[in-house]
Order: structure tokens, then C-alpha cells, then sequence
């Protein structure tokens, strides 16, 4: 996809197809329109986000039953389910879950793990060690094993969902940070900060960090889809969030007896993890190649 | 003119096919689907009821239910009953064999009996309890004394299987029974492979050769197999697919009473449940006949009490007892003090859909007349343990399935019972289901379990719902399928009428 929109950019500024080669690295132009695309996209499904919150639509859990099933139509943008209730309503407020918790586990990701790998890797020694070999056997789990377990644990819920995928994911960022910092730690111009005499804390938040950033970012884009991508299937496994409130996974799963008869009630909310996960890989594919120095 | 024709000859060989093949075909082998294991096949500590649904077939007991909720003979031909009714005499059946190709005498009775009565078996009823002694009179019959009169024994009596002392080491994966089929294989997860016992006692009895009972879990499985003839039947369906059923054309759908009673239990040593004024408000605000048809799709009869209508000699009709009202259901929470509103949690078990459809609909409902309910699904393991024993819970939804006797039904709510999960206590009840086991007259025991149920209905103990119906969806050639008033598969009544 990536490589098609390149193509058409640099058709329409009239330079030579040979130069978007497959073969190429990929130039700062093709990442800047993923990563336009991505936002784009991204903030549709805000938006939509943000229309469930207000009372133009019909509540997500208002049922009919005597509307139920009922294929798309002028009240109801994209049909009803079961209980009859507004498939649009609930997709769209599936849509503020999805981002709640991609957000919100996210952040907490990146915090902790951000906090912990900087730590093991600006003071090295046996807190590396430590920290490491911690972060280490919580990556031997699959993410999503361990948020189900997580999960089974700590109950199911809102809370609860962001905080498991946030702890599964915080390994990740641990690792990453971990990596950038040590070799920081050993340039030039932290070096000279050192030798000019400035503290440790100094040397972190205005050289090593501002340094580091961009892993942990594009990091982040992918967490976020991939914790998406992790709700849906706590929800679907009923571990995710608790009905009657709609979530993307939950909704496929109350679809499933209906397939044949109702297929849209499987297609917008498998469509909508489809969009906002692709959506979120474009934004991240796009951040790597824009920050990354080889392409730059 | 020539489709008319056509019409016709289908019509009359429609018409004629039943008197054409009159009387069930023996032979066949006979796919079923269910959905889990059996537990174990020691049929004294099985606790699931998918143990029981497959080895009513391998096992028998003295006496056998039929249809109707009846105690029938079984194992045992007759029997007598003292005029105080604590002594049963029972007159064995000549010619029956065990499995393992042993003829039936007293002295196995005496062995099974005597075990499910001892602590160490883990027997998971109490009514053994009740048993003072059992002794063997002669070669074909046996007597057992109870401590008092207890009028439900004989219908408890039906799960007390019968076994052969040199089989039970291995009871547990190898069962040996007196029943129409023996076990020739057990795969966990996978199935379950039942063959007929030649030696049977009941004539002509089984129709079909094999009998495989497929573990399927998924529903949308079973039936995707059932479309492709490799399941012949799916006993209790989900209403949710049933659809799918109804439109296949060499499918078929049964539909029948589940004997189940699906209720929304609350908490009455919690507030605001302790005030039966906000129960009565829960049991006006709550549109029991949309629920049915929102949650299972029809498929139910509306309930009053802790009965089902199955259960006709003592089933009290309260189905319309709390008619919806949420004017009247809006009053009654102002006069007891929630004219602001309340919040409550309802626990669903997560793996039971028809529960958790209901819970969703209930807490619309509910929310209607200001009561903010949060939906929490539990684990079943974790339902039976915080909620049932440890009774940590403000409401939840669940089904009481198959009793035969009222009191068995009933006996739940007495003040000092184990399993009273409701914190129900009510003097007069106590008092009437004491009186019930002890009355050996029909009419007495009647008018007794009739009060039972409207006290509880008066009380609001709990939202009687419905019991739901028990689909079975099968091939169109399957015939002589036999619903039960318990939760069993007979597959010894049924054959391919092809």
C-alpha cells in the first residue's frame, strides 16, 4: 500500500517511475503520506468516537426487540443486532472503547516500561541485571496470554483490560528503552556533557532522552494497534468489557450464531478493528521511517 | 395441471410413508453431539449433568422415570409400601444381566445401595441419609427401612445406579451397568462410544447398533455437522441457532419443556433486597414474555414460582402473579425508600448465553425504573464457589434443572439448607416442607406444595422467569426421540426411519 502511494505521489510531481522502486529505502515523501493516511484515518474513528458520546445517536444499549435483526436501512445507518439495538450506536461507542484502552495501555506502558528500561540501562551494573532479567520472563509469555491471565486474575472490566494489556506490553518498552539509552550512554556528546560537568539527570532528559525518543514512539503506535487487536480478543473471550457496553471483539462474538442471517453484524465491527489496526501500522510504519536516521 | 398431480403423489406418499413403515427399524449407528465430557463414569460420584445425560443409557437403577415425570419399574419389578411409608420392599426383575455378562441378584443392590450410603463413596445427594437399613429378604427381594417417612424417596431413588461389586475399581473409565448400551470407548474431548448390550432385558430394546457421542463445544460446529449428516442429532440446542434448523429442509426441530427453572436470585441479607418491597418492584418492573422472546427467541414458558409446568400434579399456575407494571413497580421503590434510584450488581455465569441474554435484557429493564444494574460475568467454577456456597452476591441469574419430586424442588429454600443461596427464611415454608415429606397422600401433598409456591411468589423470593424450551435438533430420518422431565439423552428409544 505504502509503495502505491508513493508511486502516485511521484507520478503526480511528474518524476521518473524507476526512482519508487520496491528496491529503494524508503524516502521521507512515501513515509510522510503514511503517516497522513494513518492520522486520517485515525481521526475518523475519533470522530466517530466522540458522535457516541453525544446524543445524536441513539443510546448503545436502547433495545427493540421487536427491531431486531434488521438489515440496514434509514433508521438504523448499519442495522440492529439481536436485541435489536443500533448497530451504528454501538459500533461507534466500540470505537471509544477501542481507543480508551489502546490509549490508556499504551501510556502505561510506555511509562513503566519507559521508566524501567532507562533506568537499567543509564545505571548499567546489577540493576540492569535485575530489571532485565524481570522484564525477560514476563516476555517469555505471548501478550495475550498473559493479559488473559492478567485479566482472570484482576476480574474483568475496563480497568482492569487497560492495566493487563498495559502490563503485557510493558516488557516491550522496557527493552527498547533499555537498548537506546546504553548506546547513548557511550556517545560523544553525552561524554562531553559529563565532562562539562552536568548531572545525571541533566545528561538523561536533555540528551539521552530527547535521543532515544523515536523507537519508543513508533513503539508505541504498534503497541497501540497490537492492544487493540488484544481487547477485541479478551472481549470476544468475554474477559474484555462487560455487557451490555459494546466493544469490537464482544460485538463479533454475539454475531457468530447469526452469521448467515445477519452478516453485517460481523462485517462493521470486524471492519472497524481492520481500520483502526491498519490505520495505527501505517501511522507507525510512517513515524519509523521519519525518524529513523538512515533515512533522513 | 401435471404439478398438481406431482403435488399430489408427494402429498399421499408423505401421508403414507408412516403407515407404510409402521413400527421402529433396528440397526444404524447414531452420531450425537454434546457439548462437554462426562466427569467420571462412576455413576455414585458423578456430579455433571453431562455425565448423566449419556450413562442413563448404561446404567439403570430399581426404578426408571417415564415420560410424564412417573415412577416406573426398572431393576426392580414392583415394589411395596408400608402404610407409614418407611419401608419399601422391592421385587427384583428375573433375568437381568450386568454388562460384564453376571446375572442381577439382591446381593448387588445391597452393594450399591450400601454405598451410596456411605460417606466415604462422596454420593453427592443427602437423601441416603434417610435410610435406617437395607436388608436382602430372599434371592429376589430386598427391603429398606428409612429413619421416617420421606415422600420423595423413590423419585430420588432413580439416579441410585445399580452396579456389579467386582466392577467398581474401574468404574470410573470402564463402567459395567444393567442398561441398553455398554461403553466401548471414551476419548476425552473427542467422543464417547456407546454399543448395544446384546443381553438386554427390555425386548427389542436398543433400535440403533452404535452410539457415538461427539464432544462438540461450539453450537455453530454441531450444527454445521448436523448439516453435513455427520451428527444425526444435537439434543438442547441453543435457541440462538435454532433458526438455522427451521430453515434446513432435511433437518428437523423438537421442541419441548426442559423441566429447568430459570430464575434471577437475589441476595436477601443484602440491601436493598432484604425489603420485599423492592423485590416485588424488581418482579413488576421486569416484562417476563419479552424477555422470553428477546433472550431466547421465544422459546419458554413463563414461570411464577419454583416450578415448572411440567411438574402438572403439583405445578401452581403463578406465571401472572407480578403482571408488568412499572407505574406500580416505580411505587413500590419510593415507598421503600429508592425513589432516587439504587445500584446493584448482577452476576451472569458467563458460560451460559440463555443467563447472560436474559441479564443484558433484565438490567435494560431495570434501568427503566431506576435501578442501575452493572453486568459482571463469572466464571462457572467461580459461580458454584463466591456465589452458590459462599453466597457473596447481590442478584444472579441461573437454572434449577430437572426434579421430579416437589420437595426435591421446593426443599432449596427451607431456613437451614445447605444450598438456601437466596438467605430465604420463612417459618410457615419450613414448617409446610417438613409436613410434605412426612404426607403420603397425593391431595394432602398437593395442597401443601401449592402454599409452597405461593409463599414464594407472595415473597418476591426471586424472579421466576421461565422454563426454557428444550430444543432438539435432528436429521429428518431420526425418530423416536423421548423427552424426560430430566436432563438425559435416551438414545435407546430411537432409530432411522429411512
Amino acid at each position: 500500500m505504502a509503495v502505491v502511494w508513493k508511486e502516485k505521489q511521484l507520478e503526480a510531481e511528474g518524476r521518473g517511475k524507476e526512482r519508487a522502486s520496491l528496491f529503494q529505502p524508503p524516502c521521507k515523501r512515501a513515509s510522510r503520506v503514511n503517516i497522513c493516511v494513518g492520522a486520517v484515518m485515525l481521526l475518523a474513528i475519533a470522530a466517530l468516537a466522540v458522535i457516541s458520546a453525544l446524543s445524536i445517536v441513539s443510546p448503545p444499549n436502547a433495545m427493540d426487540i421487536r427491531a431486531r435483526l434488521v438489515p440496514p436501512s434509514k433508521e438504523h445507518l448499519l442495522g440492529t443486532d439481536h436485541f435489536g439495538r443500533d448497530l451504528f450506536s454501538r459500533v461507534a461507542y466500540g470505537g471509544r472503547v477501542a481507543l480508551k484502552v489502546g490509549l490508556g495501555s499504551t501510556v502505561m506502558a510506555a511509562l513503566l516500561g519507559v521508566s524501567l528500561g532507562g533506568w537499567a540501562g543509564y545505571r548499567g551494573g546489577w540493576w540492569d541485571e535485575t530489571i532485565m532479567r524481570i522484564v525477560d520472563g514476563l516476555m517469555a509469555f505471548p501478550g495475550v496470554l498473559f493479559a488473559i491471565m492478567l485479566v482472570t486474575v484482576l476480574g474483568p472490566g475496563m480497568k482492569n483490560t487497560i492495566l493487563a494489556i498495559g502490563f503485557a506490553n510493558l516488557p516491550l518498552f522496557a527493552r527498547i528503552t533499555r537498548a537506546s539509552f546504553l548506546s547513548a550512554r557511550n556517545t560523544l556528546y553525552v561524554e562531553a556533557a559529563r565532562a562539562l560537568g552536568a548531572r545525571p539527570r541533566h545528561i538523561v532528559w536533555r540528551h539521552v532522552f530527547p535521543n532515544s525518543i523515536g523507537p519508543i514512539v513508533v513503539q508505541a503506535t504498534v503497541t497501540c494497534s497490537t492492544a487493540i487487536l488484544t481487547e477485541a480478543s479478551l472481549s470476544y473471550l468475554g474477559l474484555g468489557i462487560q455487557p451490555p457496553y459494546p466493544s469490537w471483539g464482544r460485538m463479533l462474538k454475539e454475531a457468530q450464531p447469526y452469521m448467515g442471517r445477519a452478516p453485517w453484524l460481523v462485517l462493521v465491527p470486524g471492519l472497524a478493528v481492520f481500520f483502526t489496526v491498519i490505520a495505527l501500522n501505517l501511522l507507525g510504519d510512517g513515524l519509523r521511517d521519519w525518524l529513523d536516521p538512515n533515512t533522513r | 395441471m401435471p404439478w398438481l398431480l406431482v403435488w399430489l403423489f408427494v402429498m399421499l406418499t408423505w401421508l403414507g410413508l408412516p403407515v407404510a413403515a409402521a413400527g421402529p427399524k433396528s440397526g444404524g449407528h447414531l452420531v450425537v453431539a454434546v457439548p462437554i465430557d462426562p466427569d467420571t463414569f462412576d455413576p455414585h460420584k458423578a456430579v455433571a449433568a453431562a455425565t448423566r445425560e449419556i450413562d442413563y443409557n448404561i446404567y439403570q437403577g430399581l426404578v426408571s422415570f417415564d415420560t410424564e415425570g412417573r415412577i416406573v419399574p426398572c431393576l426392580a419389578e414392583s415394589w411395596e409400601t408400608s402404610d407409614d411409608g418407611t419401608v419399601y420392599t422391592f421385587t427384583l426383575r428375573p433375568n437381568v444381566f450386568f454388562h460384564n455378562g453376571r446375572s442381577l441378584s439382591t446381593e448387588d443392590v445391597l452393594f450399591s445401595l450400601e454405598r451410596v450410603r456411605d460417606d466415604a463413596t462422596g454420593y453427592p445427594m443427602m437423601w441416603p441419609k434417610q435410610i435406617e437399613e437395607i436388608v436382602t429378604l430372599d434371592d429376589s427381594s430386598i427391603r429398606v427401612q428409612l429413619k421416617a417417612p420421606y415422600a420423595p424417596f423413590l423419585s430420588e431413588l432413580v439416579d441410585a445406579a445399580i452396579i456389579p461389586k467386582e466392577a467398581v475399581a474401574q468404574l470410573a473409565t470402564k463402567p459395567v451397568g444393567t442398561g441398553p448400551f455398554r461403553l466401548v470407548e471414551w476419548v476425552m474431548g473427542q467422543h464417547v462410544k456407546l454399543a448395544r448390550f446384546d443381553d438386554y432385558w427390555e425386548q427389542g430394546l436398543p433400535y440403533v447398533d452404535t452410539v457415538t457421542f461427539r464432544i462438540i463445544p461450539d453450537p455453530a460446529t454441531a450444527i454445521l455437522n448436523l448439516k453435513a449428516g455427520a451428527v444425526h442429532v444435537i439434543p438442547r440446542l441453543s435457541p440462538d441457532v435454532a433458526w438455522q434448523v427451521e430453515q434446513a429442509p432435511d433437518l428437523k426441530l423438537l421442541k419441548g419443556p426442559m423441566n429447568t427453572v430459570q430464575l434471577m436470585a437475589y441476595n436477601l441479607d443484602r440491601e436493598p433486597f432484604s425489603d420485599k418491597r423492592v423485590r416485588q418492584a424488581i418482579n413488576y418492573a421486569i416484562d417476563k414474555d419479552l424477555l422470553i422472546e428477546g433472550a431466547a427467541w421465544g422459546y419458554g414458558t413463563k414461570i411464577g414460582s419454583n416450578m415448572s409446568p411440567v411438574v402438572d400434579l403439583y405445578y401452581a399456575d403463578l406465571a401472572d402473579y407480578y403482571p408488568y407494571d412499572t407505574a406500580k413497580a416505580r411505587e413500590l421503590l419510593a415507598a421503600a425508600g429508592y425513589g432516587q434510584g439504587v445500584s446493584v450488581t448482577l452476576s451472569l455465569p458467563a458460560e451460559y448465553d440463555l443467563h447472560v441474554k436474559s441479564g443484558e435484557m433484565v438490567a435494560a429493564m431495570l434501568g427503566e425504573v431506576g435501578i442501575e444494574v452493572n453486568i459482571e460475568l463469572v466464571e462457572w467454577g467461580t459461580w458454584l464457589d463466591r456465589i452458590y456456597t459462599k453466597r457473596d452476591y447481590d442478584m444472579t441469574i441461573v437454572g434449577f434443572t430437572g426434579k421430579l419430586d416437589p420437595h426435591t424442588a421446593l426443599n432449596r429454600y427451607t431456613s437451614d439448607y445447605g444450598r438456601n443461596f437466596s438467605n430465604f427464611r420463612h417459618e410457615e415454608y419450613d414448617k409446610l416442607i417438613l409436613e410434605g415429606l412426612q404426607a403420603t397422600d397425593i391431595a394432602r401433598r398437593q395442597a401443601i406444595y401449592s402454599r409452597c409456591q405461593e409463599i414464594l411468589a407472595e415473597e418476591a423470593v426471586a424472579v421466576y422467569i421461565m422454563d426454557p424450551n428444550d430444543l432438539v435438533a435432528m436429521r429428518s430420518d431420526v425418530a423416536g426421540w423421548r423427552y424426560y422431565p430430566k436432563y438425559v439423552d435416551d438414545v435407546g428409544h430411537v432409530y432411522f426411519d429411512k
